[in-house]
């Protein structure tokens, strides 16, 4: 009797006290990465929610698009046509070039050992608060997908590095983007060959570290920033950013280099996570 | 049934936080809907309820997030009980409490946070109080409040039924 009225006297306290204490150690079990998969479960089943809000958004925009595009169509392929003729010209030449490239590349030893499969998948939604900058897109464990497989897009017909995988559900997957501040990847400068580390940051943009000071005379706006392969998740070549600005610290015995991404991530729709196979023969 | 109908609006509009609107972002910097509806939903219906959205909507962001199970939890159930804590106190006009009441809600949030990350090492946040970010974060969010509130309150089943409704 007594236990009855104590319970229905301090209801919302005890509920209170309850939420706040599963929360605590939930955040306690989570942080120390205790292998148990209830966020992984919540995800799953929370993103198909964001996979159906995101294809009524798409199915709603293509519609409308539709009509616009049928319009340009007619007009691309008009243009098209005349563009198909030209190309015609030129494609005898290109196979005899082909050719000769793959010669060149054999004889020069730069043909590559790894070979990637990739996997598409579309974006379907990003973090719900400001203080995490993540990518959920609607691939998962199901169709292959593992934590740090590195994830690229391709975008007005460049390569580039986004980020890689941190987290998998079963039919979604968390992807943590190279602007992100916890966000490392071993570069290199495609030209002058410097190598650094790329780090994001709190405004999103990006950055590498660690180039060496005299480095300073030998790099110039624009160059090219790709992965240096050094760690073993990003595979070497992939595309990052060209060079924005050179920082220089007067206490630093490093540059700091302000980096353009490849990718404009407010654009990014389609993105391709990368499945590294076993090393040829 | 008002209180599942109301877990379901904020749930929905995590969602809709993760999806749609990050069209409408400035400078990378969305709207937290769900801490809105919240707050005015609190405020019209107790703290019982209050901590019980806070719970929901919280867990919902954590399983969509790479936070940490039950960090937006934590986060939103004290702030659900402590606008709940307010409910009759005082009148909601359509512009000036709004506006406060979701001001406040997001400095809390952010002072929560805060607090939160000083005795858990939480991978890949990325939050500073005194930043453009969180200013924006709380200017946008004051200024959709209004808004919000407004079309809540044209909601049926959300909020109790006044007196003379009743009779």
């Amino acid at each position: 009797m007594i236990s009855r009225s104590f319970f229905g006297k301090h209801k919302v306290g005890l509920l209170l006290g309850s939420y706040l204490t599963f929360c605590l150690v939930s955040i306690s079990i989570s942080t120390r990465t205790v292998n148990i998969r209830p966020k992984e479960i919540g995800l799953s089943i929370f993103s198909l929610f964001q996979y159906g809000v995101s294809s009524v958004q798409e199915f709603v925009g293509s519609t409308v698009n539709s009509i616009r595009t049928l319009r340009d169509l007619k007009r691309d392929y008009e243009q098209a046509m005349e563009r198909v003729r030209y190309f015609e010209k030129i494609e005898k030449q290109y196979t005899a070039l082909e050719e000769e490239n793959q010669q060149l590349k054999e004889l020069l030893q730069f043909s590559q050992n790894l070979e990637y499969k990739n996997i598409p998948a579309r974006i379907i939604g990003k973090d719900p608060q400001n203080y995490f900058s993540t990518i959920t897109v609607n691939k998962g464990s199901l169709h292959g997908v593992r934590k740090n497989m590195p994830v690229i897009a391709i975008q007005g017909g460049k390569q580039g590095l986004v980020g890689k995988i941190i987290q998998t559900g079963f039919n979604s997957s968390t992807i943590q983007p190279i602007y992100d501040p916890s966000a490392y990847v071993a570069a290199r400068l495609s030209q002058s060959r410097y190598e650094g580390l790329v780090n994001g940051s709190e405004e999103e943009k990006i950055f590498m570290h660690y180039v060496k000071r005299f480095a300073r005379l030998n790099i110039h706006n624009g160059e090219l920033v790709v992965t240096s392969g050094m760690n073993s998740i990003f595979p070497p070549g992939i595309p990052i950013g060209t060079l924005k600005a050179i920082h220089v610290r007067e206490y630093d015995t490093s540059l700091e280099l302000e980096l353009e991404p490849i990718i404009d991530f407010g654009r990014l729709e389609y993105v391709y996570i990368l499945q590294p196979i076993e090393r040829a023969p | 049934m008002r209180n599942v109908f109301a877990v379901l609006v904020t749930i929905l509009l995590v969602i809709l936080q993760s999806t749609l609107l990050n069209k409408i972002a400035i400078q990378g910097v969305k709207p937290d809907l769900s801490l809105l509806a919240m707050i005015y939903l609190s405020n019209k219906n107790g703290k019982m309820l209050g901590q019980t959205l806070g719970f929901c909507s919280g867990l919902v962001e954590d399983f969509l997030s790479v936070s940490p199970l039950g960090f937006n939890g934590f986060i939103k159930t004290l702030i659900g009980f402590l606008f709940g804590l307010t409910e009759g106190t005082f009148y909601i006009d359509s512009v000036i409490i709004p506006m406060a009441m979701s001001g406040v809600a997001t400095l809390l949030k952010g002072f929560m946070v805060w607090v939160l990350s000083l005795f858990f090492t939480l991978e890949n946040l990325h939050f500073t109080f005194f930043s453009w970010s969180f200013l924006i974060e709380v200017g946008y969010n004051m200024f959709l409040a209004p808004f919000v509130f407004a079309f809540l309150g044209l909601i049926h089943g959300l909020t109790p039924k006044k007196q003379w409704e009743e009779r």
